[in-house]
């Protein structure tokens, strides 16, 4: 009976300890994302570009899609252009833009200036559609595969390793997974 | 000079009387009273993701002021408070509530210091007989 005694105030010093461990890892500021394995909500956006036309849900289907929230007037998304620029040139996989509360003018002479990694861009000037994805920071990149299901979602800039080590195998497990 | 001040005082209290139908709120306006009231309210009890300790009334990021725009539309539109909540929590999750749902998930959250709270008042109150019966059994 005393050892039990003795024992049970360590069984929960370990316990706490471990809890603190996972959660410390954390960044606290970062939410997970809610959309994780759900579908993309229906949308129907102007593309940046040409405003006349339009950017929905059927742009998504048939291939894996990533899409990038960034603006020019955030550093972060600046120093992961270049990362983008670089990324896959894999026909199974389409970069797409949603440029946050930006002027249009300013996104589309940045694009020309720094180069053009989207194949197509939302142009979401008030962020509604952001809102929508629960977008809270910039920049953030969601993974969402072939059946436009949202599998993945980072919160900050892209960096080298993470799209080596993160991002690429996960399309390439998307791409098994279809075929 | 009396009937000076008086006209004077009676000009000034006119400034006074205001019949205001809207209720104003920074910029937001309300038609009905009870509207703003559930807007201040909602507003309250909403976690800024941004700036993660304040609630969307006292935030100034950007992020916060277009929730509060969302909110109010919303409010306007004729959603409920639990609607509107549950709009918000399933993109932002349950961390955007300062007052969790109870669930599944949150139930560890709610009930754990009370759990712990009982948890220890009975260590102690045991540990306390155990001595009192050894310190008896001692005495006798």
């Amino acid at each position: 009976m005393i050892r039990l005694r003795f024992l049970l105030p360590l069984i929960l010093f370990v316990t706490l300890v471990l809890f603190f461990w996972l959660s410390l890892g954390k960044d606290p500021n970062l939410l997970p994302s809610f959309f994780i394995d759900k579908p993309v909500p229906q949308f129907s956006a102007r593309s940046l570009e040409d405003p006349s036309q339009l950017i929905t849900n059927e742009n998504l289907k048939g291939k894996i899609s990533i899409v990038n929230v960034w603006a020019t007037w955030c550093d972060g998304c600046q120093s992961e252009h270049p990362l983008l620029i670089d990324l896959i040139n894999k026909p199974s996989v389409q970069v797409i833009g949603l440029n946050y509360k930006d002027k249009r003018v300013d996104a589309l002479q940045y694009l020309s200036k720094m180069g053009n990694p989207y194949k197509y861009i939302i142009d979401d000037k008030e962020g509604k559609l952001a809102m929508q994805f629960g977008v809270y920071g910039t920049p953030e990149t969601f993974l969402i595969d072939q059946n436009a299901i949202v599998r993945y979602c980072y919160v900050g800039p892209l960096t080298l390793d993470l799209i080596e080590n993160d991002l690429l195998p996960r399309i390439a497990k998307l791409e098994k997974g279809s075929s | 000079m009396n009937s000076i001040i008086k006209f004077f005082g009676i000009v000034l209290s006119l400034f006074y009387l205001n019949i205001s139908f809207a209720d104003i709120i920074d910029n937001y306006h309300f038609v009905s009273p009870i509207e703003a009231k559930r807007f201040d309210h909602l507003l309250s009890e909403l976690r800024c993701v941004v700036c993660q300790n304040q609630n969307l009334a006292e935030s100034h990021a950007p992020l916060a002021q277009d929730l509060k725009k969302e909110v109010y539309n919303q409010i306007r539109l004729g959603y409920s408070d639990t609607q509107i909540k549950n709009f918000l929590v399933n993109r932002y999750g349950e961390y955007i509530l300062f007052k969790p749902n109870m669930n599944r998930i949150t139930f560890v959250l709610w009930l754990g210091p009370v759990i712990f709270l009982v948890g220890s008042v009975a260590i102690v109150l045991i540990s306390v007989r155990r001595q009192k019966k050894s310190h008896s059994a001692e005495n006798s």
